[in-house]
């Protein structure tokens, strides 16, 4: 019944296929073909919001003289692009093992700045000097990213004669989910069906929309269609235009290498927690099979004993455990009977 | 879905995920299976193994829209939809059903899911380094 259901859909499946226009450290421009319309739109997804770069998390002041308040100088601090390529080596601060911060999980960098000559100073993201440690040593990592044609980079702020500014900044890890701070991308290109033969996009018009809207860049890859060509309503996107412009803190061709990488991770991750819920499952059903031959409250008393050996021992059978747990708060009424009596005596006893 | 409807929505969850061993490289309790997702309406409250609904901690659109569209290319599956049931929790709900001559679980059918968006992510990866170095060739 099911496959002659679908069997009419199936078309030939073609690999999927990417296409290169334009490529530079700062902009990749390219066309995936032969992919459905969810797998592109999480890859842009993933590019915008979930790829780990470095970024100034938290800013200890020490001397502050300028006429810009502390925290508005930690918000400007905070948006500057490190360099990320490494980022794989620094863990997540919410994951390391150090009280507050350490080497494994930041870096930190240290502005120090006093004017002293009549005209007014400016400090640029170039000033900010890394702190280095065995663990960030030979690493692209941490340094304020900076673009050729700017090589002092981003003005942090102007000192008048004799204000000084001297702050530490611990950067950290993180994904732009949490803060825009930590987007890898400036901006991602995205299109498909650039003459909107699919009918995917509703135009805006006073008169005439063929008129007033602008032929993109993407238009003259497609065939431009005839007035008259019937609505083809089984036709699908196949070709997505894409183009990624880098923040700095990262190449823009890693973007979307990291971008896919880091799709497989998260869909791998729900992969093996699928395994571990499945093997789960089974042993509940084995233990409810044990509970149904009058063996339950044997095995639900074992397991709160494993449960606590387990622990003691550092090697837990995790599934067991859980299960034990499980079966005793279900209140299944086998168990529940059973142990009674035993319950009781546990009362008086205390 | 309506608000009086979503009220009257009992979730039981069962938690079978065990903690694991490998140091906390995977979030435990990622996903769960839902028994009674809807115990007013008989078509969605069907739990058995060809039909469930499972729930996912901290996944949006993202995976959610790939997801749902692999499984609906398994040629057992009937039915599979997918929501985020509200904007502010960090749950994904995800529905299977499948034809009742499916020769596959629904667990079966998430695993094989899963399996093969990594392959894709695998085989664009592959296209997108080849893409690379063969532009720079043209260079």
């Amino acid at each position: 019944m099911s496959s002659s259901l679908n069997s009419h859909l199936i078309k030939k499946v073609l690999d999927p296929e990417i296409k290169f226009k334009e490529a530079t450290s700062e902009y990749v421009d390219f066309t995936l073909s032969n992919v459905d319309l969810s797998l592109a739109n999480s890859l842009r997804r993933v590019m915008i919001s979930e790829i780990p770069t470095l970024a100034i998390d938290s800013v200890e002041v020490e001397k502050n003289t300028t006429v810009l308040a502390d925290e508005f100088l930690a918000h400007r601090l905070g948006l500057i692009p490190l360099e990320s390529y490494d980022i794989d080596k620094l863990r997540y601060n919410r994951e390391c093992t150090c009280d507050n911060y350490c080497n494994r999980c930041s870096v930190t960098l240290i502005l120090n700045v006093i004017a002293t000559e009549d005209s007014s100073k400016s400090v640029y993201s170039r000033d900010l000097t890394i702190v280095q440690n065995d663990h960030i040593k030979n690493l692209k990592l941490g340094n304020p990213a900076v673009s050729n044609d700017v090589p002092e980079g981003i003005l942090i702020c102007k000192l008048r004669k004799g204000q000084e500014l001297t702050v530490k900044c611990i950067a950290k890890k993180g994904i732009s989910k949490e803060h825009a701070k930590w987007d890898s991308a400036a901006a991602i290109e995205f299109e498909y069906d650039p003459w909107n033969k699919l009918n995917h996009t509703d135009y805006w018009y006073e008169t005439d929309a063929k008129v007033e809207w602008p032929i993109g860049k993407n238009h003259r890859d497609e065939i431009e269609p005839n007035e008259d060509d019937k609505f083809d309503y089984q036709a699908e996107p196949t070709v997505f235009y894409i183009g990624v412009e880098s923040a700095k803190s990262l190449p823009a061709n890693q973007i979307v290498i990291r971008g896919i990488d880091m799709l497989r991770q998260k869909v791998d991750g729900i992969y093996q927690e699928l395994e571990n819920m499945d093997r789960g499952l089974d042993l509940e059903e084995d233990l409810n099979n044990n509970i149904n031959n009058g063996l339950g409250m044997d095995i639900g008393y074992q397991d709160e004993n494993l449960g606590e050996e387990g622990d003691a021992y550092g090697m837990p059978n995790f599934a067991e455990q859980d299960i034990g747990y499980n079966e005793a708060s279900n209140n299944n009424d086998d168990y529940g009977e059973a142990n009674f009596s035993d319950d009781d005596e546990g009362d008086a006893a205390w | 879905m309506s608000d009086i409807e979503e009220s009257k929505m009992e979730v039981e969850e069962t938690s079978l995920t065990p903690t694991p061993i490998n140091n906390g490289a995977y979030d435990t309790n990622k996903i769960k299976l839902l028994k009674n997702v809807n115990i007013y309406d008989e078509i969605n409250s069907k739990i058995d193994d060809y039909n469930c609904s499972f729930q996912i901690l901290d996944e949006d659109h993202t995976l959610g829209n790939v997801l749902r569209y692999m499984i609906m290319k398994n040629e057992n599956v009937e039915f599979a939809g997918y929501s985020i049931p509200h904007p502010s929790e960090p749950y994904l709900h995800l529905r299977i059903q499948c034809y009742e001559d499916s020769t596959e679980t629904c667990i079966q059918v998430l695993h094989k899911g899963l399996a093969n968006i990594m392959d894709m992510c695998d085989v664009v990866g592959d296209k997108f380094a080849d893409a690379v170095n063969k532009f720079r060739d043209e260079e």
